[in-house]
């Protein structure tokens, strides 16, 4: 790709943000209305034999990464675990919709109001930019300070 | 990193998140379903689909039945009433006037019982009759106790599920149109287990041939068998184990609502009644039935009220990915609304064969 480096750098840096803006969003928004995060995650066709384990992973989960993605250091190891996650997320959308007996509400905040189709919409536009900041993003800061250290 | 590793990380996600995924949900299903200790009897050619329509709308729920017609209400357009014939050829709508306007109503329901019919709604509470000649109702009921469900038995008595004030929990009554000072109730009917509004939630049924009221527990493997009177004849168990709702309901905090803390395990999702014969549609696979059948179809156990047997089971076959939603039995013909279609089974006479199939346990 014959892209201005800096023009890569910025397109990254706003993905970065956008998803750390989106993270953090999501994790307040849990953790706020826990108590129901909790009942509903409990009524998943999915997760309910799981949900008292999976109802703190995933705010924390949604916490490191947004750290990971503020650490200029770890940004890339932070691109790839919030692409994982959200490819967790859109294969649970995909699961309910498909496979389960029922199709059950959760999700906090403003992504309540989505369908699920929508939803998995959603998610698979954050995914598409996942993986493009992560292919544009330039040989990572680690590489650079190395190189700096060697000269 | 090149654009290769950067790739082969990606799909390296792509399948963890995948995998783990479908893991969980792999899991999650064989611990939360259900496998049940009980065998049923699938004999070939006891109900057979013969024909099936469109009715664009999924909104659609059974008014009941007359002269071998079937009547539809609709939730969303609550005074018209579609009317069709017993194998879905022709069709007619009715619309229904009601004499008193001025009454708050949100989804009022309709009951097609011989030449009358009934507009009503529990939550108000209101109940219109009229006859089915001129299609208009006339207030007859608009105070008393809130009811969640209601059945004509004859032309103006009624079987109906109240609320109790308060604690909101259900009770089996009866109410006389033309004397609304005999509500009568029984509390031992509906027999609570823990909290009196989800355990003994279910399905009331009354039944013209044998003269019966029919309650069937969503919750748990039983049916009980009263006279209009209301004096208990029996109750009955269907064909699974669980004798016991299982339903765990956890509030929120700072709230007063009350929900449930995982799916309640849904027995008995939705029945019918005709002659002696009770339909219900069962949520629980026995043993040695193939996986495949749940998939594709709804399972029909049928039972017979007059020696309280089971006797056998057939499939309703889902449209389109779609569930039966609720089923309506009159002589030979099964319908069932399967999102926003009607389909018709003609049901064979193996079905009304006197052998229980009790005989057939190991």
């Amino acid at each position: 790709m014959k892209l201005n480096p800096k023009f890569r750098r910025n397109i990254a840096n706003i993905i970065c943000n956008i998803y750390v803006v989106l993270f953090t969003y999501a994790a307040t928004s849990k953790l706020l209305g826990f108590e129901i995060f909790r009942v509903q995650l409990g009524q998943s066709p999915l997760l309910s034999a799981f949900s008292s384990w999976v109802v703190f992973t995933v705010p924390l989960s949604e916490i490191s990464i947004t750290i990971l993605l503020l650490i200029p250091k770890f940004r890339v190891i932070g691109l790839f675990s919030a692409y994982t996650l959200m490819v967790m997320f859109s294969a649970y959308i995909y699961i309910i919709l498909n496979y389960s007996t029922f199709i059950p509400c959760s999700c906090g905040g403003i992504l309540e109001k989505m369908t699920w189709n929508q939803h998995l919409i959603f998610n698979i536009c954050f995914i598409i930019l996942a993986v493009i900041a992560i292919l544009i993003i330039s040989p990572n800061n680690i590489l650079i300070t190395r190189k700096t250290l060697k000269s | 990193m090149s654009y290769k590793v950067k790739l082969l990380i990606l799909i390296t996600c792509t399948v963890f998140g995948f995998g783990i995924i479908y893991l969980l949900f792999n899991l999650s299903e064989n611990i939360i379903h259900y496998k049940n200790k009980f065998i049923r009897r699938f004999p070939q050619h006891v109900a057979q689909e013969i024909s099936q329509k469109n009715l664009t709308y999924n909104s659609y729920y059974f008014a009941g039945t007359r002269k071998g017609n079937i009547y539809l209400g609709n939730y969303t357009a609550p005074l018209k009433l579609m009317i069709l014939d017993s194998t879905l050829q022709e069709k007619v709508v009715q619309t229904i006037e009601l004499k008193e306007k001025n009454l708050p109503f949100e989804s009022p329901q309709i009951r097609v019982f011989n030449n009358h019919f009934f507009v009503f709604e529990g939550i108000v509470p209101y109940i219109f009759k009229g006859n089915v000649y001129d299609w208009k109702a006339s207030l007859k009921i608009n105070s008393g106790y809130y009811f969640s469900q209601l059945e004509p038995m004859d032309s103006i008595n009624m079987v109906i599920r109240y609320l109790t004030p308060k604690s909101g929990e259900s009770l089996i009554g009866t109410l006389n149109l033309m004397d609304t000072t005999k509500v009568d109730y029984e509390a031992t009917i509906l027999q609570k287990q823990f909290d009196g509004i989800f355990d003994t939630d279910g399905n009331l049924h009354f039944n013209k041939q044998l003269n019966k009221i029919i309650y069937v527990y969503r919750y748990r493997n039983e049916y009980i068998v009263t006279s209009p009177q209301l004096h208990l004849d029996y109750r009955g168990n269907t064909i699974d184990t669980i004798s016991k709702a299982q339903i765990r309901l956890t509030s929120i905090k700072n709230t007063k609502m009350k929900t449930f803390a995982e799916p309640p395990l849904v027995v008995n999702k939705t029945s019918a009644v005709d002659g002696n014969l009770l339909y219900v549609n069962s949520n629980l696979p026995g043993v040695y039935e193939s996986e495949n059948i749940w998939k594709i179809a709804s399972i029909i156990d049928v039972y017979n009220l007059t020696d309280k047997t089971y006797r056998s089971s057939f499939p309703v076959y889902h449209i389109a990915g779609k569930k039966m939603r609720s089923m309506l039995v009159s002589g030979h013909f099964l319908y069932a609304l399967i999102g926003e279609r009607i389909a018709c089974y003609k049901l064979k006479d193996p079905i009304h064969q006197n052998k229980p199939a009790s005989n057939y346990f190991p």
